[in-house]
């Protein structure tokens, strides 16, 4: 555990969280689908490098291989991962708290609705840049989203 | 239909691939420059050149059945490879399609493919040397000017491509740097 720690990517947060339970590379896709409402939906490349880096992290391992197909791999969360999870869990909840602090909670359910109000059929591709900086510029995170 | 076209920049060959599906020509085949075009209904498909695997870590014959099986459960198919190089499609119907969903894994992307051009291009560029060497020497041997074939001119047109080719390879990995750094504004 001598890395430092860095925010993770959306997709990372999510394939460890699908990961609580033996699941194979669609697993993932899906259940990310499934947790994020669809606004999330993995690319194949990005899962599939994520799995590579977080294989070698050790931040999970390989389950089964299906006898069968031969192919389909299931991957689980190691307690290391259960661990950085746990972290990042900890930093975004006071990213949360201060935002909260700062501004105050009437205007973030105003923001909220605003968002939900948003017609998500039409944004075919649409772009979603999210920035959120704490402290002194430590966390300074850019998830990108395309739907 | 066969189209012959050398291209560096993937993103260029994958806005040409998917020009000629809107024309209602699909992509099946690809070798050493040749592409193959079968006919389709015009915006059939969406073409996605991919490379998943790193030069020098994976051998270039290992298929990654994994990979191409989690892609094609996404609703897409595998159409072919080159090399480390993989093209997919997936009919325009079924929706979008992305391989790369977050900028990170889109710079890792461009830097598997920057890392191979820069090994190939030292390849490509320690060949062209070498030939410059012999076809110097093998020349001035024997006073070409005089006794100038047609095989001289293959020669060294051969020599000319290898060249071009080496740096097309350097360029590009420039230009792949300068898309890294677009991307991480």
């Amino acid at each position: 555990m001598a890395e430092k720690q860095t925010a993770m990517t959306e997709a990372v947060y999510y394939i460890l969280l699908s990961l609580q339970k033996p699941n194979h590379g669609y697993g993932i896709i899906q259940d990310t689908m499934d947790l994020t409402a669809g606004r999330l939906e993995l690319g194949a490349g990005t899962l599939y490098g994520a799995i590579n880096t977080l294989l070698d992290k050790e931040w999970i391992r390989l389950y089964s291989e299906d006898k069968q197909s031969r192919k389909k791999k299931q991957y689980i969360i190691t307690e290391d991962g259960k661990w950085m999870l746990r972290q990042e869990m900890k930093r975004l909840n006071e990213l949360l708290e201060n935002g909260k602090r700062m501004l105050g909670q009437e205007i973030i359910s105003e923001e909220a609705v605003k968002m939900e109000v948003e017609p998500q059929e039409d944004a075919f591709k649409q772009e979603t840049t999210v920035t959120a900086g704490a402290g002194k510029g430590v966390a300074n995170e850019e998830v990108q989203v395309v739907f | 239909m066969k189209k012959f076209r050398l291209y560096f920049d993937k993103d260029k060959e994958e806005k040409w691939l998917n020009e000629m599906s809107q024309q209602g020509w699909a992509m099946v085949e690809f070798f050493a420059g040749l592409y193959c075009f079968s006919p389709c209904e015009p915006g059939e498909y969406i073409y996605r050149i991919d490379m998943p695997e790193e030069i020098g870590r994976t051998p270039i014959w290992y298929k990654n059945g994994e990979y191409i099986e989690l892609v094609e459960e996404t609703g897409a198919e595998y159409v072919c490879r080159w090399g480390w190089w993989m093209i997919f499609r997936k009919e325009a119907a079924k929706g979008a399609f992305e391989l790369y969903t977050d900028v990170e894994s889109q710079i890792a992307l461009y830097r598997r493919i920057r890392r191979a051009f820069l090994i190939i291009g030292m390849l490509e560029f320690s060949l062209a040397m070498q030939n410059t060497g012999n076809i110097v020497h093998f020349w001035i041997g024997r006073n070409v000017w005089d006794t100038l074939s047609g095989a001289d001119l293959l020669l060294f047109a051969g020599l000319v491509f290898i060249y071009f080719v080496t740096i097309g390879f350097f360029c590009m990995a420039v230009k792949l740097t300068r898309k890294m750094q677009r991307l991480r504004e």
